[in-house]
């Protein structure tokens, strides 16, 4: 099974590698923390979120394959500078084609999405509480 | 006999079948009178095969699987006619794809809850977020002492495993689904805590 130049070269060296906030209370940060029962694999996304509902940063730490690295790698690079209503329409689908995913790791691009979802969600969250 | 070993469909349908060769009644895979194997069901289910009652307790099954396996054998059709070949194939790769699964213990389960031992991806479980985080905490205070972690989920895992004996225990009593359901769950977080005790590559 070959893998697409784009995964290995996001796999090989993933973007946006980190955590943006530690604190949980961060109200400028949501963070969303996934898992794919299937294969045991945890991802925790950070989104920077300005008042305006802009990303304008994002963090991943992905502990699983290759494939749901390549896929965190690249969400972080596809939500910055967009809007929260575009990052939520962001589709597994997306994730899948861009780097070509074979069939037994479209799962991995699901997580992904999830990620994303659960981040913004969690920011919503927290700044609807005021 | 093969009855000794396996009841096999054939016993359970609870109608009449005939060999299709020599229209005798059978009761198994090979018919007594003629020697002709039959055509294997399209969903056997692994504990009929292995004559053993539905449930996660097993014996060992590698005696049954030896004697069935010499019985239906490719090898003993070579001379026989492309069809019984080909049915010798399907009931090698069933027995096989039975013993794979009834052996290990949670393939075993999911089989019981789920009627697979696959996993069913569209299936989605929620897991706590709680156990979540916990599994990512681990995940990152392995980066720092992996054999202590390994350690604790291998201590966690055993935890989790008993569980799942102690569902099963209770499934074996009433036989109540709501056991079942129980199940994947608990897989779900052996599976996460597998990873962190024997870290991939």
């Amino acid at each position: 099974m070959a893998y697409s130049d784009k995964l290995v070269k996001h796999f090989e060296n993933p973007q946006n590698v980190g955590t943006i906030s530690a604190d949980p209370n961060n109200k400028e940060v949501g963070t969303g923390l996934v898992g794919a029962p299937a294969c045991g694999d945890v991802m925790k996304l950070q989104l920077k979120i300005t008042d305006d509902g802009i990303i304008e940063d994002a963090k991943f730490k992905t502990f699983g394959c290759g494939s749901a690295i390549a896929s965190s790698s690249l969400v972080t690079e596809m939500v910055k500078g967009r809007s929260i209503d575009e990052a939520m329409a962001i589709s597994n689908r997306e994730i899948a084609q861009e780097l070509e995913l074979p069939p037994v790791k479209i799962h991995c691009s699901v997580l992904a999405e999830d990620a994303i979802k659960a981040a913004i969600k969690d920011y919503q969250k927290k700044n609807q509480a005021e | 006999m093969f009855l000794e070993e396996s009841l096999f469909y054939y016993c359970d349908v609870g109608i009449d079948m005939i060999c299709w060769k020599c229209k005798e009644s059978i009761q198994s895979p090979v018919c007594v009178g003629c020697g002709a194997i039959q055509p294997p069901p399209p969903n056997p289910d692994y504990f009929v095969i292995f004559n053993l009652p539905r449930s996660f307790f097993i014996p060992d099954v590698s005696k049954k699987y030896r004697a069935l396996s010499r019985k239906l054998h490719p090898d003993r059709f070579v001379k026989k006619s492309a069809v019984e070949r080909r049915m010798s194939l399907l009931w090698t790769a069933s027995i096989n794809e039975a013993k794979r699964c009834l052996e290990d213990p949670i393939l075993r389960a999911r089989y019981l809850a789920t009627g697979s031992s696959r996993i069913q991806e569209d299936r989605r479980l929620t897991l706590s977020p709680e156990f979540l985080e916990h599994i990512f905490d681990l995940q990152m205070a392995a980066m720092e002492s992996p054999k202590d972690v390994q350690q604790q989920a291998q201590q966690e895992y055993d935890q989790e495993y008993a569980r799942l004996e102690d569902i099963f225990r209770s499934w074996d009593q009433d036989h109540d689904a709501s056991h079942l359901q129980k199940v994947e769950i608990v897989l779900a977080r052996l599976k996460y805590l597998n990873n962190i005790k024997q870290p991939k590559g």
